[in-house]
């Protein structure tokens, strides 16, 4: 995973050198940023990047972590939005463990007890789309980021775009957490 | 091998980003400042990542609902042979030998074209679980069941009945597909010279090409209040460890079947569940009303499910929820029989519920 957080930096700076940053309404799939992400893709005020992780999304849920049930995720799903060949996903994990010290950090990985395998599924079309992946590395934020406790992280991965034109898909971010159902998809261009 | 390719990374990001002595003068950075690009740099993986496999089977997996319904009847016919292979977990419950009144009709059926007073063989034959004489004769009494309801549909015919026990197994049973195998096994066949072909089975619906019109929703906690059916039992590979497994939900949403089961060692030493529960990543849902056999959608050995579960130990004192994905059902259910482990995690007549 780490490797894929410097190939994520790598690409960010090739993008960057480029001139080619996806536009302002495409945020760069970076690891290491996507602590502190903006609506643009560049780097704003800390208030802001705050904001924007907050609120309910199109969907939220609370989950225990597998095997530690005293410590708690907030999941919050932000959007799951088709672009053309593409599916992006966007969530914001906010740990809540209480077997950390305060100062600890806790990783996204770790908060899904290493489980975490997004899968988005298709009922009516009878697919599973899994992220994105290339050698062995999956188009997603390093999932080693870590924030404290109560510090929101936005977690994204790109899947292919539905086969059909599905309006719901389940989202399972974990096997042991239950999957969010029907989940509302936004199709843009 | 990881390090060789971090230190190529990073190798990467410095000739990137890094200007040299001269541009640093400049104050601006233009792309004409950067060393000359190599040959291979503009295609290293480590530059310009494709993510162009969308089809592949580990990023969309698509699944065939017709591998995973098995009706009551295959037909195999050659050398002027008949076989008509009857799969037992649809005819009879776990150890029995009592045919439903669906499956005596439907027995009857698949003989309306036997050849008018043709010979016909009835072979019980069972898996390698259990000892080798209560297999023989349960084997027997099933061959007998069946042989009589194929008396009562054809009385012309001349049947001679034979169990065979586990002598004939059709499948080996080890490694992981073991407990299809033994499915495969639990049969009873008819077979008869000439090649009659039974009637058509139950036809299937119309598949659904709607999306689900359901809420969205998050299931919570996994908890025993509430759960439709659940049996507590020694587990059969791991002796002196008890769990209790039961049936939370059968819900059909779009073109699945969705049954989410609920495990929980109470007693013994600590075990992951595939070890507490053998056939825990495969279950298989029965409609014996119908008489239609449902296995767990799968594509090259991966099943839609969470079986990955199965292997992290069971956390003491709360039950694991695992949820199988099965194709909707070709005729409309209201009850199903779910066969988590055959012969002990059984759970019957457990209610189906279709997602508004």
């Amino acid at each position: 995973m780490r490797r894929a957080a410097i190939v994520a930096v790598v690409v960010s700076a090739v993008l960057a050198l480029a001139g080619c940053t996806g536009g302002d309404d495409e945020p760069s799939p970076t690891g290491p940023t996507a602590a502190q992400p903006s609506a643009s893709g560049t780097p704003g005020p800390v208030g802001d990047d705050a904001a924007s992780l907050e609120g309910q999304g199109i969907a939220s849920a609370t989950f225990a972590v597998p095997g530690s049930p005293e410590d708690t995720v907030d999941v919050v799903i932000q959007s799951l939005v088709v672009s053309g060949k593409t599916t992006e996903l966007r969530v914001v994990f906010t740990p809540h463990f209480t077997s950390i010290a305060p100062d600890d950090t806790v990783s996204i990985f770790e908060m899904t007890d290493q489980n975490l395998r997004p899968t988005l599924n298709d009922t009516i079309g009878l697919t599973q789309y899994f992220v994105l992946s290339n050698t062995g590395l999956d188009w997603e934020t390093d999932v080693t980021t870590a924030v404290t406790n109560g510090t929101p992280v936005l977690y994204q991965a790109w899947f292919a775009a539905p086969q059909s034109r599905a309006e719901v898909l389940d989202l399972q971010l974990s096997a042991a957490w239950p999957p969010f159902e029907n989940l509302p998809l936004t199709y843009e261009g | 091998m990881s390090r060789h390719l971090r230190s190529a990374a990073l190798a990467a990001v410095l000739v990137l980003v890094a200007p040299t002595a001269a541009t640093a003068a400049d104050d601006v950075l233009t792309l004409d400042d950067l060393p000359p690009i190599s040959d291979g740099m503009p295609t290293s993986l480590f530059n310009v990542r494709t993510y162009d496999n969308l089809t592949g089977i580990l990023t969309t997996r698509s699944y065939d609902a017709s591998d995973a319904v098995k009706q009551l009847g295959d037909v195999s016919a050659g050398s002027g042979e008949t076989v008509v292979t009857l799969a037992s977990d649809i005819l009879f419950t776990s150890d029995s030998a009592k045919l439903s009144a669906a499956a005596t009709k439907r027995i009857g059926e698949l003989v309306d074209g036997v050849p008018k007073s043709a010979t016909v063989q009835v072979d019980g034959h069972t898996d390698s679980v259990d000892t080798p004489a209560h297999n023989q004769a349960l084997s027997e009494r099933r061959a007998k069941a069946v042989a009589a309801a194929v008396a009562d549909a054809r009385p012309d015919l001349d049947l001679e009945v034979h169990g065979y026990g586990e002598s004939r197994l059709k499948e080996r049973e080890s490694g992981d597909d073991a407990e299809a195998a033994r499915a495969a096994n639990r049969r009873v066949e008819l077979r008869y010279e000439g090649s009659a072909t039974p009637s058509p089975t139950a036809s299937a619906s119309t598949a659904s090409t709607s999306a689900p019109t359901g809420p969205l929703t998050v299931r919570d906690v996994p908890s025993w209040d509430g759960v439709l059916a659940d049996t507590t039992a020694e587990s059969p590979e791991a002796p002196g460890s008890t769990a209790r497994v039961g049936i939370e939900s059968v819900v059909v949403r779009g073109n699945v079947l969705q049954v989410s089961v609920l495990v929980e060692q109470v007693g013994g030493a600590p075990a992951r569940a595939i070890d507490l529960v053998p056939g825990l990543s495969r279950p298989l849902v029965i409609d014996r009303e119908n008489l239609v056999q449902y296995s767990v959608l799968s594509n090259t050995g991966q099943t839609w499910s969470t079986d990955q579960l199965g292997t992290v130990d069971l956390v003491p004192g709360a039950p694991t929820r695992y949820v199988a994905t099965f194709p909707a059902p070709v005729v409309a259910a209201s009850k199903v029989d779910v066969i988590v482990t055959a012969g002990v995690f059984e759970l019957a007549d457990v209610p189906v519920t279709t997602a508004s």
